[in-house]
């Protein structure tokens, strides 16, 4: 046996072998499948996002209109009224049972603060100041709800 | 003449590749098919949510110059420029349908999306609220709804 012929008998055949592309074929597959649920996970992120600021948003206005709604009947009641310290005033206003409602008697006008619920988490908190001219908006803001009252921590004070 | 056949090598070896190559592209063309879908999905949903964000948008700059100026076409000058809008309706309550683009850009001429704004006027005197639609082009579906108010005591009606 001459040496071509023995290096013919020990050499592998050209080309591609049989499995490799199954293997090659997986190997793609799993990629692509790997890219299209990132993607898709991304996009229903991001659907989910844009969903929820706008379910907020329509939460908030319909929030700002209750609480413009408040101050206008709060604005009618209040201008039947020359003087602030009239107990008729204070029993209309109580009949409006708004949330958080505090009333505050100035020199010159009377200042009210009341909170309306955008959800459960928040509120707009809404402080007016009323007087002959009419009204200003001192504060009218998002804050969160329920706030925690001051507790004590329960701390050994060595006693 | 040398036949062709005569170049295949013995053993059968190169069916089997095409054998598997055929098995190999059947699996893939499968796969591929799934995978475009997800793929288009995600698009789907990514195009939905910018949707949804522009308008979002749209909707919160209409509530918010609507609350400054109380005034449906100031609120549509200041938003969408100065165009000639069909408003409808009498001095308590206005409405008009803007065909608007996928980016929420007037175009009469390529209506994507409606929106149907409507304003009404409340007790007491210069409480005004105003209603926000979005509505698919083709469709009719709702997309979107706002709802958002101005308390402008010295406007008196809507304008």
């Amino acid at each position: 046996m001459d040496v071509k012929e023995k290096v013919r008998k020990n050499s592998r055949p050209a080309g591609i072998g049989t499995g490799y592309l199954s293997l090659m074929m997986i190997f793609v597959t799993l990629c692509l499948t790997a890219l299209a649920a990132l993607s898709f996970s991304a996009a229903e992120n991001g659907r989910r996002f844009s969903v929820r600021s706008a379910d907020y948003t329509a939460e908030y206005y319909a929030a700002d209109l209750e609480a413009k709604r408040t101050l206008a009947e709060l604005d009618t009641i209040v201008s039947g009224y020359s003087d602030y310290r009239d107990f008729m005033l204070f029993a209309e206003l109580d009949e409006l049972d708004l949330d958080g409602e505090e009333y505050f008697i100035l020199p010159d006008g009377l200042e009210a603060f009341w909170e309306t619920p955008i959800n459960d988490r928040q509120n707009i908190s809404c402080k007016v100041r009323f007087s002959a001219d009419g009204f200003e908006i001192l504060d009218w803001r998002t804050v969160s709800a329920g706030e925690m009252e001051e507790a004590p921590l329960g701390v050994w004070l060595g006693e | 003449m040398k036949s062709p056949m005569k170049s295949v090598p013995a053993g059968g070896k190169l069916n089997l590749f095409f054998m598997e190559m055929i098995i190999v592209l059947f699996f893939f063309s499968i796969a591929s098919a799934v995978i475009l879908n997800a793929f288009a999905a995600s698009d789907r949903l990514s195009r939905e949510s910018g949707r949804l964000e522009r308008m979002s948008f749209c909707a919160q700059s209409a509530a918010e110059i609507f609350s400054e100026t109380g005034s449906l076409p100031q609120t549509l000058e200041k938003l969408f420029g100065s165009n000639s809008y069909d408003i409808r309706g009498d001095e308590h309550a206005l409405q008009v349908r803007l065909p608007l683009t996928e980016e929420c850009a007037y175009s009469p001429e390529n209506a994507e999306l409606y929106m149907l704004v409507s304003v009404e006027s409340e007790e007491p005197e210069g409480l005004s609220e105003m209603h926000i639609v979005f509505t698919d082009g083709s469709d009719g579906e709702v997309l979107y709804e706002i709802m958002a108010g101005a308390y402008l005591p010295g406007k008196g009606t809507v304008s």
